[in-house]
């Protein structure tokens, strides 16, 4: 449980640095904050394609 | 804790409790509610784990989300710092099972109790060391507050909030006790019983202010009072500003005198206990004294005493005696105000009487403040007192629980009285009382003994 968190974490702060590279938009990283809150309600390939529907880029990049 | 920990922070503290209630609370929203009425932002002495808190309540209060993904955000946002990932993974990796938060609550609690403690000694170390400060009585009721301030306050939040059932449950409580006879059922007797029937006895957390003019009679009365109660064996605390400790022990023997002046063949009158007794007469004040000497009556008589030497002497001899029952402050008008010259005097004063009420709530007895009456009585035709006659009053009557008045027809119509037999009748006024009816009882005083008895008895 608390790897998931520090994954999450890592996820977010890596997100958060995408931003500052302009990289990433504010509403996209808001997007995913929201989606890695809810992460429980989804399943590996939904969580996949909704990372893929707010970023594409990102999406390309987990795999 | 380890000895890194002490090194860092001079202080107790245990940051791996810290975090483990910031990881539970964090993965565990729903656990806020167990902790937010114990534990406060200082509860956390790493100030990064106690701004987390602070966020963690503040999400909380405003029925946010909590979680790591929006405490990481707030961190960032409030520019707490540049890499608020750095913070939170510890508390990841710290996370254990959700029945560590008791235990872990409690190392808190502990942990900040003991810091107060030690803070407070460092305060009171560097209040006796300053050279500036050399009223020793002051550095002792000054340390003597902060100690019992630092010693107070741990998890005092626990029982801000009653439910009516465990109100309900007290009150049924006492309710069966009255109906029993259970002594402490009703307030604390007096042992007069037109008082105590006005009164069913001074409650516990009481102010009562017991106000006359000069020569009423409010010492004796509150004398008389005391030494009923102490005969009780409940420890009562007088607070004298004007007369010493012999002073009031001469009276209290003088008034026991009186009960026995009917009982014993040789009576000794006051005049003859205060000039030379004969033997039989000596032999019976001797009775008397024994009778005394063990009653739980202290005495401070030490002159101009302000209200925080007041509090910090009644909260050290409440310590000493967790029983005590009654505080008397004789009186209001010769305690030393604060220095406040920018303040009226009206203020200032309703101020003393709203921290002398406070004392009786968190001491949990009754205190007796007595109060001189302004002249305004003198200029009126009906001399009897009124709530507006009390002396710089205000917020006097505001703060009391119980006003009691003294009045005497004799005191100002002495030839009346003789004519009418009214002498030394004296009309104890209810003027106010928050948890009874207001009204008027009638006691006698037999002034060359300051003793007061039940008008039936005469």
């Amino acid at each position: 449980m608390g790897d998931m968190d520090r994954t999450k974490l890592i996820f977010v702060d890596t997100c958060r640095n995408l931003v500052e590279l302009g990289q990433l938009s504010q509403e996209e990283y808001y997007e995913i904050c929201d989606l890695l809150d809810r992460l429980e309600e989804y399943d590996n390939e939904q969580f996949k394609a909704e990372l893929s529907r707010i970023s594409k880029g990102l999406s390309d990049l987990i795999d | 804790m380890n000895s890194i920990e002490q090194l860092h922070y001079e202080l107790p503290v245990d940051l791996s409790a810290e975090r483990q209630i910031l990881g539970i609370l964090i993965k565990h929203p729903t656990q806020v509610d167990r902790v937010v009425d114990r534990l406060r932002p200082a509860h956390f002495l790493d100030p990064a784990h106690r701004r987390i808190y602070e966020i963690i309540l503040d999400i909380y209060n405003k029925q946010g989300r909590i979680s790591y993904t929006q405490v990481y955000n707030r961190l960032r946002t409030d520019s707490i710092t540049d890499a608020p990932a750095e913070l939170l993974i510890p508390l990841t990796e710290s996370f254990v099972a959700l029945s560590e938060l008791e235990p872990s609550m409690e190392t808190l609690l502990h942990k900040e109790g003991v810091r107060r403690i030690v803070q407070a000694c460092d305060a009171i170390k560097a209040l006796a060391l300053d050279p500036k400060n050399e009223d020793l009585d002051e550095v002792q009721a000054r340390a003597q507050e902060m100690m019992f301030a630092a010693s107070q306050s741990i998890d005092a939040a626990g029982d801000e909030v009653k439910n009516l059932l465990e109100v309900l449950n007290k009150c049924y409580i006492n309710l069966l006790k009255r109906r029993e006879g259970v002594n402490d059922a009703y307030g604390l007797s007096v042992r007069y019983p037109s008082i105590d029937g006005m009164t069913t006895g001074f409650k516990s957390k009481d102010l009562i202010i017991l106000a006359a003019r000069p020569s009423m009679g409010k010492t004796a009365l509150v004398l008389n009072m005391a030494a009923n109660v102490a005969k009780r064996d409940i420890p009562v605390l007088i607070f004298s500003l004007e007369m010493d400790d012999e002073q009031i022990g001469d009276r209290i023997v003088l008034s026991e005198l009186f009960a026995h002046k009917e009982g014993d063949q040789q009576s000794v009158t006051s005049f003859e206990y205060q000039t030379k007794l004969s033997d039989e007469q000596f032999a019976v004040t001797q009775k008397v004294f024994n009778e005394l000497y063990h009653l739980p009556i202290s005495i401070v008589d030490k002159r101009g005493l302000t209200v925080a030497e007041i509090r910090a002497k009644a909260r050290k001899f409440k310590t000493e005696n967790p029983n005590l029952g009654l505080i008397v402050i004789d009186y209001l008008q010769l305690i030393k105000p604060p220095n406040n010259a920018n303040r009226s005097w009206t203020l200032i004063v309703g101020e003393m009487v709203r921290e002398l009420r406070d004392l009786a709530g968190e001491l949990d007895v009754p205190i007796i403040l007595l109060s001189q009456l302004n002249r305004g009585v003198e200029s009126r035709e009906n001399k009897r007192p009124m709530m507006s006659d009390l002396r710089d009053s205000g917020n006097i009557e505001e703060f009391a629980d119980v006003i009691m008045f003294l009045y005497r027809d004799d005191y100002y119509y002495p030839d009346t009285a003789k004519e009418k037999g009214t002498e030394g009748l004296v009309e104890i006024i209810f003027a106010k009382q928050r948890k009874g009816s207001t009204g008027t009882v009638q006691l006698r005083f037999i002034k060359e003994y300051t003793r007061f008895i039940e008008e039936y008895t005469k």
